[in-house]
């Protein structure tokens, strides 16, 4: 097992390694920062001036070397905007960006896993078909206007649920945090659904199911613990994936309820040319995102141990 | 106040004749302070002119605003957040909370587009909404009156130019920060060091180039040296906010960053990263003739402009600064909020490239084809379907411009002459071009551009979008001449309301931003802006645009209008300099 882990955390190394690459190369690539942070009047020799004292006349492979030297040691360097650290922008909105993800994908698990076994159950019923049109309705409606549109019913119309923003924490918090989850939860829940379903399908058609019956157990048992348990492997596994995609549709669910997440900070870092910003967000977004499926992986051996071989 | 900005305005007007007959300055340096005094002059503020002018535009169209009324006089700031209760009626009972004017509680609540992240140093911003935010924390020497237009005293009590390199400038006595430290001569000479110092590195530095130094004179006096003449120096006073020195060099550039500590009529009591600025009113705001109605202003996060809407509408924001087009009925119907339209200088149109600068022998470099565009499109029914409103350019001039020739007709919508021209031209099978578009500060810009390329193509011009998400790009694009023979733009004049604004910068052959050539049309522009007599102006003016009127070289559009929407239980008014002030609303009554 420690092999195991060990061997996963040189992966993520690599992987981390290559995303600074690809998002420095990137970041460098989006235009010139002398040209976003100076006003277009000022003059030749002060835009030179600026650029000096940036660092920004250095070829880019001293820069990405004095970046990755920095960033090890987690200094991304400051923001070019406000002059703070960038890791601390980035770590300041993040518990926003994560209360939502994993808010959503609990949301998700706790919509699609029931509906999931029913549905698989219940085959050629109301049910199932419900759970099919649940499904194609959550594949088929962006999050924007999903979003829009539960904010003019519930926020505007029929004020259950604030409209916008991040609460005061409590309650307050989770008001404000049902509808984005909801709509975040039900980007990803339709794929858990299905999932579940084929998985409980195939379980169920298995001898050690019909054996399970013989024997006499309760059939609440033989759904859950015998057939349940073998088809949560590939769902944990597909949500460790999903997390990376929640991470993405978070920043716009996080643009249109105002949620105050990482994601709006990168969008607006990406259009402001802040280079340490981007770059923090997306380096520390991706080390998240590397934990979390190592996390995942472990949990899934735990559930099945032939995988820890 | 001693003297108006009308009055020192006139004042240093004959002083700069005096300094222009003893041949101290040179006669471009005279025409500047001409043009300024006649009040043509700049209007907002030199930062706001410096992020717009391009379609990049920090601002994407509006720090939209929004503010609302909530609850009796003290209520908390923090029930701010929409769970409440609708505001439905303008808040509270007077109260006698001290000076400053001060009349009633409340909470005004406004959403800005962008948030926060350059940091509460007001000196290390260049965005739209950091002006906005500023202009309640801090106070600048100078600001716009909204009558004259006029850059009046402020923190400074009046200004005169003694010689052409140097204006000497009292202060204001008894004016202290939020943390008790005085206002003195000391203050703004190390403000001006602060932002022109390099080490500093402020986005600003640009605009206070021309500053040589600050000596004191006294206590509450100054003399600021400039290295070249420097008529346009008030109109660098109006967004050059004043930090507390002693303050500032004990707490460092760090703490600067995340403290806002001015003279402001608010005070910032809380910020929540990423979500909003609680603000509370300055009860010792030094200047008595302000008053400030809302005891808290709250200031929102909110990115998503529907989101914007969605609030305003739920009662929770009172003014939001873009109202799509297509949603003011939606807005007039509600009862709750109506928009307000405001025409602005900003003039929209489609760059052909009829030098070839970015595309070599491009369809566009012959004027009959650039006609024929023009006559393709039906600009009047865009303004009539798609926007709230917009005021024909048929040369570019907008007629807020001075200078402008009324007796210029547009471009008629005639299709048939349009496929003429271009039979003409070679082109009777039409062509295929593509067309920058990106970041706008048009409301409705797709859909009108959507039309556009419908209408274009019903003739044959066959435009393909490039459609560049980055307004910064967009901009590099343009001034380094890769623009393809068609791109977006929308001017702002940098705010001057002359001709000279927009002609010269977007048409002028030797402009960055130029993708024409006419050596007839370079001469008129170029002598009008060497002259001050206004009829001979207005004559070299009204010959510059006949000539962009035939030769066509943008697709001409119009000057925008921009639609706000404000909560019916707030008066408030729009400034049209662009800066919002909300320490102007107060409850109706």
């Amino acid at each position: 097992m420690t092999a195991y882990i060990i061997n996963r955390l040189i992966q993520m190394v690599i992987v981390v390694f290559g995303i600074s690459v690809i998002v420095f190369v990137i970041t460098n690539m989006l235009g010139d920062p002398v040209g976003v942070l100076l006003p277009p009047e000022t003059p030749y020799e002060q835009r030179e001036i600026f650029r000096e004292q940036m660092g920004f006349n250095r070829p880019l492979i001293v820069q990405y070397g004095d970046f990755l030297t920095d960033a090890i040691r987690g200094d991304f360097g400051d923001s070019f905007r406000s002059g703070r650290p960038a890791s601390e922008l980035v770590l300041e909105r993040m518990p926003a960006t994560l209360t939502l993800t994993f808010a959503s994908i609990f949301l998700a698990t706790l919509i699609a896993v029931p509906m999931g076994i029913v549905s698989s159950y219940k085959r050629h019923s109301i049910w199932e078909n419900l759970a099919t049109l649940f499904v194609v309705t959550g594949q088929a409606m962006p999050i924007f206007w999903l979003g829009l549109l539960l904010i003019i019913v519930f926020g505007v119309n029929l004020k259950w649920l604030p409209v916008s923003g991040y609460g005061d924490g409590g309650i307050d918090r989770i008001k404000h945090l049902i509808m984005p989850a909801f709509v975040l939860g039900f980007f990803i829940a339709p794929v858990t659904e299905r999932l579940v379903r084929s998985g409980m399908l195939e379980a169920l058609g298995q001898d050690y199911v019909r054996t399970a019956r013989a024997k006499g157990l309760a059939e609440r048992v033989v759904l859950l613990r015998h057939a349940f348990r073998n088809t949560m492997i590939p769902v944990i596994t597909v949500l460790g994936l999903q997390f990376g995609q929640l991470l993405g549709g978070a920043v716009i669910t996080e643009a249109v309820f105002a949620w105050p997440g990482v994601g709006q900070l990168a969008i607006e870092s990406i259009r402001g040319a802040d280079f340490p910003v981007t770059q923090a967000a997306v380096v520390l977004l991706a080390v998240i995102i590397c934990f979390v499926n190592l996390g995942v992986d472990l949990v899934v051996g735990v559930l099945d141990p032939r995988i820890r071989r | 106040m001693a003297r108006t900005g009308r009055e020192l305005a006139d004042e240093n007007f004959a002083r700069w004749q005096w300094f222009y007959k003893k041949g101290m300055i040179d006669r471009r340096t005279f025409v500047k302070a001409a043009m300024l005094w006649a009040g043509g002059a700049s209007m907002a503020s030199s930062l706001l002119a410096a992020c717009g002018g391009d379609d990049d535009d920090d601002d994407g169209g509006g720090g939209g605003a929004s503010t609302s009324v909530s609850g009796p006089s003290g209520a908390q700031p923090t029930a701010t957040t929409g769970s409440g209760p609708a505001p439905t009626s303008a808040g509270a009972a007077p109260t006698s909370s001290g000076g400053g004017g001060a009349t009633t509680g409340g909470t005004l609540r406004v959403a800005l587009q962008q948030s926060e992240n350059q940091g509460m140093d007001p000196h290390m911003h260049n965005q739209r909404t950091g002006i906005i935010f500023f202009y309640h924390t801090h106070d600048n020497l100078g600001v716009r009156n909204m009558d004259t237009l006029m850059i009046e005293p402020w923190l400074a009590e009046s200004w005169e130019v003694v010689d052409p390199t140097t204006w000497n400038m009292k202060l204001r006595e008894g004016v202290q920060f939020h943390n008790g430290d005085e206002f003195t001569a000391e203050t703004v000479k190390w403000n001006w060091e602060r932002i022109t110092n390099p080490e500093q590195a402020s986005q600003q530095m640009g605009n206070h180039a021309q500053i040589a130094g600050v000596e004191v004179v006294g206590p509450y006096e100054v003399n600021v040296k400039t290295k070249v003449p420097y008529p346009i120096f008030t109109e660098r006073l109006q967004n050059f906010q004043m930090i507390p020195e002693k303050l500032a060099v004990a707490q460092g550039d760090d703490w600067l960053a995340e403290n806002p500590v001015g003279t402001g009529p608010y005070k910032m009591v809380e910020w929540k990263k990423g979500q909003e600025y609680v603000l509370e009113r300055n009860d010792n705001y030094w200047n008595e003739d302000v008053t400030i109605a809302y005891q808290h202003l709250i200031l929102r996060t909110i990115p998503e402009l529907s989101t914007q809407l969605a609030e305003l509408l739920a009662g929770n924001l009172d003014i939001i600064r873009v109202v799509p087009f297509d949603q003011m009925e939606v807005v007039s119907n509600s009862g709750v909020a109506m928009p307000y339209v405001q025409d602005i200088l900003r003039v929209q149109f489609v760059v052909l490239d009829a030098m070839g600068r970015g595309t070599p022998d491009n369809p566009f470099t012959d004027v009959r084809v650039r006609n024929a565009a023009n006559h393709a499109v039906d600009i009047q029914t865009y303004i009539d379907t798609l926007q709230a409103g917009g005021d024909r350019t048929p040369a570019l001039v907008n007629p807020k411009h001075f200078g402008f020739d009324a007796s210029i007709e547009p471009h008629e919508y005639d299709p048939e002459r349009a496929k003429a021209l271009l039979e003409e031209a070679g082109y009777g099978d039409g062509f295929d071009v593509k067309w920058k578009t990106g970041p706008s500060l048009m409301p409705n810009a797709t859909q009108v551009e959507q039309a556009m390329q419908r209408d274009l193509a019903a003739v044959g011009i066959n435009a393909e979008f490039d459609i560049v998400a980055d307004g910064s790009v967009s901009s590099q694009m343009t001034n380094e001449g890769k623009n393809p023979p068609m791109a977006s733009t929308s001017w702002g004049s940098y705010s001057v309301f002359d001709a000279d604004g927009i002609l010269w910068d977007m048409l002028h052959s030797t402009s960055i931003f130029s993708y024409y050539k006419n050596e007839e049309f370079d001469a008129a522009i170029d002598e009008a802006r060497g002259i001050i007599e206004e009829d001979a102006r207005i004559e070299l003016y009204s010959t510059a645009q006949k000539i962009i009127r035939e030769e066509a070289p943008m697709l001409f559009m119009w000057g925008l209008h921009t639609v706000w929407g404000v909560n019916n239980d707030v008066d408030w008014t729009p400034a049209p300099d662009e800066i919002d002030r909300y320490f102007w609303a107060s409850p109706k009554e």
